[in-house]
């Protein structure tokens, strides 16, 4: 089904062992799509709506989501997706600590999303594939920082920085951009390790003004179907993007935030932010008629990316994880908020029709002129 | 005095202890490791409460205003790490102290500096609270105090910069540039109430306040070029929804000024690497921004003129009122936003800021705004940036829009809208429909609605005339309604399943009511085809009533869906009941002449 909008899912974790230890109380509560975080002492409550809440607090309630409900919910769709020959994004966002790593990654016992995704790809293709129908997987890895480019799989070049395009045929597309073949998950994981160790140190330290550093991995599926008489091939290309996102950390509170425009009515400090307040002005419409106006993008890259996993039939899911702590309480209230707007983000390639109301008022005359035809008959 | 010996031990260590305070607070803290964010900025706090009661004592002991400023400054220093460190009501104590012991000298050299942080700060605390009202208390007295200070301005009563309180003895080194501190403070007062003006939702004030923001920034030089001018565009785009149309083409203008200036600077300058290269980049990406804000003026200027001239036609308006923009803009009493210091008039002569009424007037604004396009189209070609390169397209193509609307003569308008149809056609057969299937839709649909355009006029010059249609002008009618059904169709069948090539039970609401009224018009173009033959005609007619049928049939499984199309689905409704009745009658009538026809050769 096709969709312009983003499907955004929550993950609660459940406590970890200091937080058990301390007592600390839960002020996450999940009731069906609906996210409800408490605050202790100001007594009220903010109620947040998403696609999807994974409730996995606590393994032995009956709403438990474990990792396997997690990809059923999410995964399955993108590899179906995949095999269609259409593309595929997973956003992950969440602050360290929050279960990022766990919903996506997860452990030997315990697979997240991504190792249950190649899982399943190369046990389908084991399946599938015959002496017509081949498949290959590839896969690149790169690095978004400070709206630069950097192949994390090459280690000759992710110095440099790469362009991102959109080509009229070919789609949008990361020029340059190594695309490595595997067979299996373990190269995949070995593959990722590595591209992990090229990944810009700074974006790390917290203290940074600009520690923006988002991930992505992309599997590139090709299938070939042969027709064995003619020898003729047809080959379709899909892709599924696995986007790590920056999160704001404790930089934020820190208030070394850099490039992010700050939550409600929160002031941002630095100048360096008024492009992005004018641009919030501009876009902020009186009367929706959006292509009336034209407000250049900031955050060109990552926007690119969202822009082009939008609508027509690729399919784009957030993730954001949440913990259930009360003193994780503000980062808690950033993630549903950012989650909250990403609901809100649509491919504004809707189409405009032209007022019809000469035509209408056409045919309404003829209706009366059949009318009349029609009573003289 | 006795105590004069002591003092200057005691200033010596207070400086020292500031020193301290300054590189605790402006170097270590960057390098503080993670597991211990704070711990530079506890160390300061530690040093200055020391301070604190140091100055105490000697306010206390001499009422001197050297020292309740250097307490200011303590004050301020405190509540500022106390806000960095999380901890906001002790923050906002330390900064209340801060202004409330200080705004009996608010208007001292020595004082003012110290004052403004101060409130800049407690507007900052307040919005981080949610309470952009009582910021906005704060920093609108910051800005009251800065237009009192400046006011009575004279050569010797510069602002005492903080560490200047804090000097015992002349500086070996010359000291960085603090002149300009106040300035720079008030330059901050006004981007924060653009923004606070913002969370209360008066955008037209936030707009005006970041006008201010940008012209100061020109002022003080400090400022990064390409980031300026895209900004001035930007907000130029908020203008002009406001009907700011002289603002809007003044920002604009002033934007092409900064760029073409810092293009010259970089002809310049020298230089292959990287980084220069990056530079080049950057203006050119930006520039061709710039461009398309141009041409965005352009446009809301023919469809606002476009739109006046309608509704006037419908009042009918005997003044006419071309000159004046004044009865329709939006912008209240902040319309004075201009940049003094640039000149501007070669830009801004390019193009006109009045409402058009004449075809020679809007043809003078589409040419401008097709030269803004073709230069953006430079930067965003098909193939690096298709998405962007088909905006564009579409921009034009509604430039032609405007333009036929003020054309007169209906074979030049006819001609106009043909432009369109081969521009969007030409980018159309160059898209994969795979990447950029909604795009391709929307172009399919406007192709749609052109075809259409083009073929009412023909029509309408059709009935004008007494004499018979040629058949040249017959298969001209037939052509353009079959391109316009083509067009249509092909964005309803983007619209089916791709495993079961069915068209959904259920469409998207973004796709709704563009689905439905493209059943619609397709449904009356069929009925526009002229043909002799009425096998022929039979046929159309029914896939008129098909189309017209799929919409009614649809409402009545969607209830949700009227409301979109309430106006179109009663004529469908009339239509699926009148037109079987007049298939009927054809059919009759097909079969009466294939019976004649049978005893004319028996």
């Amino acid at each position: 089904m096709a969709t312009d909008k983003i499907k955004v899912a929550v993950r609660v974790r459940p406590f970890n062992r200091r937080e058990l230890e301390l007592g600390t109380q839960c002020v996450v509560q999940m009731e069906a799509q609906q996210t409800i975080l408490h605050h202790l002492e100001r007594k009220q409550s903010k109620t947040f709506a998403f696609d999807h809440c994974f409730f996995s607090l606590e393994p032995t309630t009956e709403k438990f989501a474990s990792q396997e409900i997690v990809f059923d919910c999410l995964g399955r769709d993108i590899l179906d997706n995949a095999f269609q020959g259409y593309n595929a994004c997973i956003f992950a966002y969440g602050q360290t600590g929050s279960g990022k790593s766990y919903t996506m990654m997860g452990g030997q016992d315990n697979k997240g999303i991504i190792p249950r995704l190649c899982d399943s790809l190369f046990d389908l293709i084991a399946k599938q594939q015959s002496l017509e129908l081949t498949y290959k997987v590839e896969v690149s890895y790169m690095e978004i920082y400070n709206e630069k480019v950097h192949d994390l799989l090459d280690p000759k070049t992710n110095k440099q920085s790469l362009k991102v395009r959109e080509h009229n045929v070919l789609g949008p597309y990361v020029d340059g951009l190594s695309q490595l073949a595997v067979t299996s998950f373990q190269d995949i994981d070995n593959l990722m390790a590595e591209g992990n160790k090229s990944r810009t140190v700074a974006a790390t330290n917290m203290n940074s003004e600009s520690s923006r550093s988002h991930a992505v991995f992309s599997v590139v599926l090709t299938q070939t179907l042969t027709d064995t008489k003619s020898g003729v091939s047809g080959e379709k290309v899909s892709r599924m993007s696995l986007v790590d996102l920056a999160g704001s950390e404790r930089a934020v509170k820190t208030g070394a935030v850099g490039d992010r425009l700050k939550e409600g009515s929160n002031i941002n400090k630095s100048l360096t932010t008024l492009g992005l307040v004018i641009s919030k002005l501009a876009d902020q419409s009186s009367g929706g008629k959006n292509k009336d106006k034209f407000v250049p993008y900031r955050d060109s890259v990552l926007t690119w990316l969202l822009k082009d996993n939008l609508g027509g039939n690729s399919k784009t899911v957030m993730v954001a994880t949440i913990s259930p702590a009360a003193d994780n309480y503000e980062e808690t209230l950033s993630t549903l908020r950012y989650a909250d707007r990403a609901k809100r983000i649509v491919n504004h390639a809707v189409v405009n029709e032209d007022p019809n109301a000469r035509i209408i008022r056409e045919l309404r005359q003829e209706v009366e002129a059949l009318k009349e035809m029609l009573k003289n008959a | 005095m006795a105590t004069h010996s002591m003092n200057k031990e005691v200033l010596v260590d207070l400086q020292e202890k500031y020193d301290k305070v300054r590189k605790l607070l402006d170097e270590d803290s960057k390098r503080d490791p993670p597991s211990e964010p704070y711990k530079s900025k506890y160390a300061a706090s530690v040093i200055l409460t020391d301070m604190k009661s140091i100055l105490v004592k000697l306010v206390e002991d001499s009422d001197c205003l050297k020292f309740k400023a250097m307490l200011g400054v303590v004050s301020l220093n405190l509540g500022l790490v106390s806000v960095d460190t999380e901890e906001l009501s002790t923050g906002e104590e330390q900064l209340m102290n801060c202004v409330d012991s200080l705004c009996d000298d608010a208007l001292k050299p020595e004082i003012i500096l110290i004052l403004m942080t101060a409130l800049n700060q407690l507007g900052i605390l307040w919005s981080e609270r949610g309470d952009p009202q009582k910021s906005k208390e704060y920093l609108d007295r910051a800005e009251k105090l800065y237009e009192e200070f400046t006011a009575h301005l004279s050569s010797s009563t510069a602002a005492v910069p903080f560490h200047d309180l804090f000097r015992t003895s002349s500086p070996e080194m010359p000291q960085p540039d603090t002149e300009n501190m106040l300035e720079r403070l008030y330059t901050l007062t006004m981007y924060y109430l653009a923004q606070v003006h913002g969370s209360l939702n008066d955008h037209v004030k936030s707009a005006a306040y970041c006008h201010t923001t940008l012209k100061r920034q020109l002022e003080s030089k400090d400022f990064d070029p390409v980031d300026w001018a895209l900004n001035s565009a930007t907000l130029s785009q908020f203008f002009m929804e406001k009907n700011g149309f002289s603002q809007a083409r003044h920002h604009l203008a002033a934007a092409s000024y900064i760029l073409d200036q810092y293009e010259s600077d970089l002809n310049l300058q020298e230089g292959n690497d990287e980084t220069f290269e990056a530079k080049r980049e950057r203006l050119r990406h930006r520039s061709a921004d710039v461009a398309r804000c141009w041409a965005k003026y352009g446009l809301m200027l023919l469809s606002n003129s476009r739109e006046r001239l309608m509704s006037e036609e419908n009042e009918n308006e005997e003044e006419a009122s071309g000159t004046s923009n004044s009865n329709t803009e939006e912008l209240g009493d902040v319309k004075h936003l201009w940049f003094t210091s640039l000149e501007l008039s070669c830009y801004e002569d390019q193009i006109t800021d009045k409402h058009i009424l004449v075809y020679e007037d809007a043809r003078k604004v589409f040419v401008d705004a097709q030269k803004w396009l073709a230069k953006a189209k430079q930067y965003y070609t098909l193939d690096e940036h298709a998405s962007d390169c088909v905006q564009i397209v579409q921009d034009l193509s509604q430039l032609y829009k405007y333009l036929a609307f003020f054309e007169e003569d209906e074979k030049r308008q006819s001609r106009m809208h043909k432009r369109r149809v081969d521009h969007l056609e030409s980018v159309l057969k160059e898209l994969n429909p795979q990447y950029y299937l909604l795009v391709c839709r929307q172009l399919w649909y406007e192709l749609g609605e052109t075809y259409s355009d083009i073929l009412d006029i023909k029509l309408q010059r059709l009935q004008m005339t007494d004499e018979r249609p040629t058949p040249h002008a017959l298969w001209k009618v037939n052509h353009l309604a079959q391109q316009s059904i083509s067009n249509f169709s092909k964005f309803i069948e983007s619209l089916r399943d791709a495993s079961t090539k069915k068209m959904p039970a259920r469409l998207n609401e973004d796709v709704l009511r563009p689905a439905l009224i493209a059943y619609f018009r397709v449904g009356r173009l069929y009925s526009k085809i002229v043909t002799p033959d009425k096998v022929v005609q039979l046929q159309y007619l029914g896939k008129s009533l098909d189309a017209y049928q799929f919409l009614v049939d649809y409402c009545r499984n969607d209830e949700g869906a009227k409301k979109y199309v309430s106006v179109e689905l009663a004529v469908c409704e009339d239509m699926v009941k009148l037109l079987p009745l007049k298939l009927e009658k054809l059919k009759h009538e097909v079969q009466q002449e294939g019976q004649e026809w049978k005893h004319v050769h028996e």
